[in-house]
């Protein structure tokens, strides 16, 4: 166990070190940060004291082993724009992204996984058809034309939800949540929603497809002969059996999520890390870009993990393959 | 059972209570990102859109043009190098203490070296030689060359206190620690990239504002914006995205609020003497000469746009049409350059008169998110040139990309939006017109490399006239040079657009800024 866990971190070194040269070139690439950052009227002057002040005259190997230095001394480096330490930055937006991906994924697998199994079941029933093409809607429609259709709903003609924004919030373990207060599900409800519309419909599918491929397995025929009630059935022998795919996709799915909430979030002026990041690339804020990604992948890593663990705790086969 | 439906009732008025705020609020969306509360750390657009709450300035400038009085009650010119400002003896910062001429002075100072700053305001001081301080209400600039324009340029620095400010950095700002004020709102709070809350400033020296408290949001999606309004999430949005224009408009719960601006959509040709990949024959292959050096050229692919039908039809009127860097009626304006007759068959025949009888080939170059309008405007403009056999292609490249190769003149047809943010033309003149000349700080943004001695002699003439119908003279010759020479090709001039509550009222305040000061109730 403690074997495979340091090959793990080992990955994911190589993994995030790969990644900040990739970035760093491409960011690089793209162009030059002061012309973005100066205001219109700045004379060449005040860019050249800008280009000199931010390093960005030095050679690249040099700018990024000076990135990579710092770094390692825990220092991601301070935002040009906002002029606060990019982790600092990335820290006060994440919670609003975390707590809108969650919410998304709650819905996802509240919603998704009682109708896949409806429709797995009972492939024939028309509302299992209904379903199945519904799960399809949720595939296609783009997320911003969703998004403004609901607003337009439920905000504009129905007054009910607020339109854009994060609601309220209540302080814990020094973190703002809004998830806590009345007013902040009000603003949560419809970004969330949004969120979740496509992964709904993914969950749906995978759970209808597994229920499909687990029902005419002999152990289920066997339960059900043994005398077995038909729900302890479904709840034991089929559902758990369908939850690897499941948790492996939401995993992924977790991390997309919570990294490219960019369109839900800028429709809903929803003040959470993908729109930060997205004003960061169009200002190549490089020391925000560089430590959003940083953080980024340190979750994807972090989530694969447990993803791992509970595949362990799911399926026994895992569990004995690894200790051998 | 009845308890069950108070229950209901009573959350149901909860929500309703949630939603609705006093009417003594204000609740403003607002489109330009903020990078800071801290008034000095950067010039960037959403910056002096907040500042302007919470801080005065010495002078201030107010709707289109002209210097009006702030914190300085008045101010007089001793010598062509000496100003006296007097300050307002009634003024005072929200700890209680006066405002003296100590501030200001720490002020010009701070403003020059804030760290981590990227858009400086040091500009604006430049030629601020040395700030003395007669006596607490009293002080004397003194500036390096005469300089007619140093009560424009001072009106965008703001002035912090020096009691709160001298050990403060720009954390201390943000944080609301340092926001110790004299402007007509004070600091409540500050969440990035999302709101900043206002309240009244009770201890303003200035008429009493109309809102006890204020919330600004930034809400920077166009269509989010025009759906918080119509929700009632917020009562006012500012830069409302053309394509809602009609629509709004027509709808009796909102009120929408144009006004002529000074921001104007310019096209720069390049006049870089080398061959470019943008610039070729009808086969593609590298013209060996610039075609837009020469002036027949240029005035062909000016009068084959026609900016009536694109104001019309592209922009749905959410813009006036500009023949000249500055609009009608500001100060500068020439009226005799205030029509650029549309004649593709002169403009053929000019092509042809100077060796281009068959066109050529011009990409066109312009920034995707930056300009409202501005890939749809190019579109339309290289179907007129592409008529007159000019075959115009047009490149949208995303700003952080354009700025960079446009800065270097590596496009053969650049779009820049220029503010005018001073209200007079100079401001225009010396930064897209001039000769480029680092040393100087001349032709900053002077992308196509334009260079006419003409222009830079009135440059230098006005920059020292302190006669201001004299200066106007000299601007209005500038104006004839520049345009009958097509050194650049103004597009149009962006309105100022707000919407808001039918019951509000909405007065422009200064250029497209956005403010709870221009927000009244509708009597």
């Amino acid at each position: 166990m403690l074997g495979w866990l340091l090959q793990r971190v080992a990955q994911a070194l190589l993994v995030i070190f790969a990644m900040s040269l990739v970035v760093f070139l491409g960011l690089h690439a793209v162009g030059n940060p002061a012309d973005l950052l100066l205001a219109p009227d700045a004379t060449q002057i005040d860019r050249a004291e800008l280009v000199a002040r931010l390093g960005l005259d030095r050679p690249l190997w040099e700018q990024y082993l000076n990135f990579v230095g710092s770094a390692l001394r825990g220092d991601l480096g301070r935002s040009f724009v906002y002029n606060v330490p990019a982790v600092t930055l990335i820290l006060q937006r994440l919670p609003a992204t975390l707590e809108l991906a969650f919410a998304a994924m709650i819905f996802a697998v509240i919603i998704g996984v009682p109708l896949g199994l409806y429709a797995g079941l009972y492939p024939e029933r028309l509302l299992s058809k209904l379903i199945q093409t519904g799960s399809i809607l949720g595939f296609s429609l783009p997320t911003f034309w969703v998004g403004l259709l609901l607003i337009m709903t439920f905000s504009v003609s129905l007054g009910w939800l607020p339109a854009s924004g994060r609601g309220e919030t209540v302080r814990v373990f020094g973190v703002e949540w809004s998830f806590l207060t009345l007013n902040g599900w009000r603003h949560l409800l419809l970004p969330a929603i949004n969120l979740s519309l496509f992964k709904v419909s993914l969950v749906i599918r995978l759970t209808r497809a597994g229920v499909r491929e687990v029902l005419p397995l002999d152990y289920v025929r066997f339960a059900r002969a043994k005398g077995l009630r038909r729900g302890r059935v479904v709840m034991m022998h089929i559902l758990r059996n369908i939850m690897i795919p499941l948790v492996t996709v939401l995993g992924l799915e977790l991390g997309s999520t919570i990294a490219f909430a960019v369109v839900t979030e800028s429709i809903f002026a929803w003040p959470g890390s993908g729109k930060l990041i997205l004003d960061s690339i169009n200002a190549l804020d490089r020391p925000v870009v560089m430590a959003y990604l940083l953080v980024v992948v340190t979750l994807f890593v972090f989530i694969n993990l447990v993803v791992d663990i509970l595949y362990r705790v799911l399926d026994p086969r895992v569990r004995e393959e690894a200790s051998a | 059972m009845t308890t069950k439906l108070s229950t209901i009732a009573l959350s149901a008025a909860l929500i309703a209570a949630a939603g609705a705020a006093s009417a003594e609020d204000l609740r403003i969306g607002f489109a330009d990102p903020v990078s800071a509360i801290d008034p000095q750390l950067n010039n960037h657009a959403g910056d002096h859109s907040v500042s302007q709450h919470f801080w005065s300035r010495l002078v201030a400038q107010k709707t289109e043009g002209g210097v009006v009085p702030d914190i300085a009650a008045s101010w007089k010119n001793l010598t062509p190098n000496t100003w006296e400002f007097k300050l307002r003896e009634n003024a005072v910062w929200s700890d209680g203490k006066p405002v003296t001429a100590e501030d200001i002075a720490f002020s010009y100072e701070r403003a020059q070296a804030v760290p981590g700053s990227v858009a400086s305001f040091k500009g604006f001081l430049r030629n601020v030689a040395k700030v003395e301080i007669k006596d607490p209400h009293t002080l004397v600039i003194t500036s390096h060359a005469p300089d007619p324009l140093l009560p424009i340029n001072i009106s965008s620095v703001y002035i912090v206190s020096k009691h709160v400010g001298q050990n403060a950095a720009t954390d201390d700002y943000n944080s609301g620690k340092a926001m110790v004020t004299e402007g007509p709102y004070g600091f409540v709070s500050y969440t990035p990239g999302d709101r900043i809350e206002m309240k009244r400033n009770e201890r303003f020296w200035g008429p009493k504002p109309e809102w006890e408290k204020v919330n600004y949001r930034y809400i920077a999606n166009p269509a989010a914006r025009t759906a918080a309004l119509l929700s009632g999430d917020v009562d006012v949005i500012d830069k409302v995205s053309f394509s809602d224009i009609e629509k709004l408009e027509k709808n009796p719960k909102v009120k929408v609020w144009s006004y002529p601006g000074l921001r104007a959509l310019i096209m720069q040709p390049s006049f870089n003497p080398n061959p470019s990949k943008f610039l070729t024959d009808k086969a593609g292959k590298p013209l060996d000469k610039n075609p837009l050096l020469d002036v027949r050229v240029r005035k062909a692919l000016n009068m084959a746009i026609n900016r009536e039908a694109i104001a019309d039809r592209v922009a749905r009127g959410g813009v006036t049409v500009a023949t000249q860097w500055m609009p009608a009626g500001s100060f500068g304006y020439d009226p005799d350059r205030s029509k650029i007759d549309v004649d593709p068959n002169k403009a053929k025949a000019l092509l042809t008169e100077a060796g281009y009888p068959n066109g050529f080939k011009l990409t066109m170059h312009v920034p995707g998110e930056r300009y409202p309008l501005a890939p749809e405007t190019a579109q339309a403009i290289a179907q007129f040139w592409t008529r007159i056999g000019v075959e115009t292609q047009v490149e949208v490249v995303p700003f952080s990309v354009y700025s960079g190769a446009a800065n270097k003149n590596e496009y053969a047809m650049s779009m820049i939006g220029w503010g005018n943010g001073t209200g007079e033309g100079t401001y225009a003149m010396t930064a897209i017109l001039a000769t480029a000349n680092p040393a100087k700080g001349l032709g900053a943004s002077n992308w196509g490399r334009y260079s006419n001695p003409k222009l830079d002699e009135a440059l230098a003439k006005a920059s020292a006239e302190f006669d201001d119908a004299k200066r106007e003279a000299i601007i209005k010759d500038a104006v004839k040079v520049v345009m009958d020479d097509v050194g650049i090709m103004p597009l149009y001039h962006y309105k100022n657009i707000w919407a808001s509550r039918p019951d509000l009222k909405v007065v422009p305040w200064h250029s497209d800024r956005t403010v709870a000061m221009q927000v009244s109730k509708a009597k």
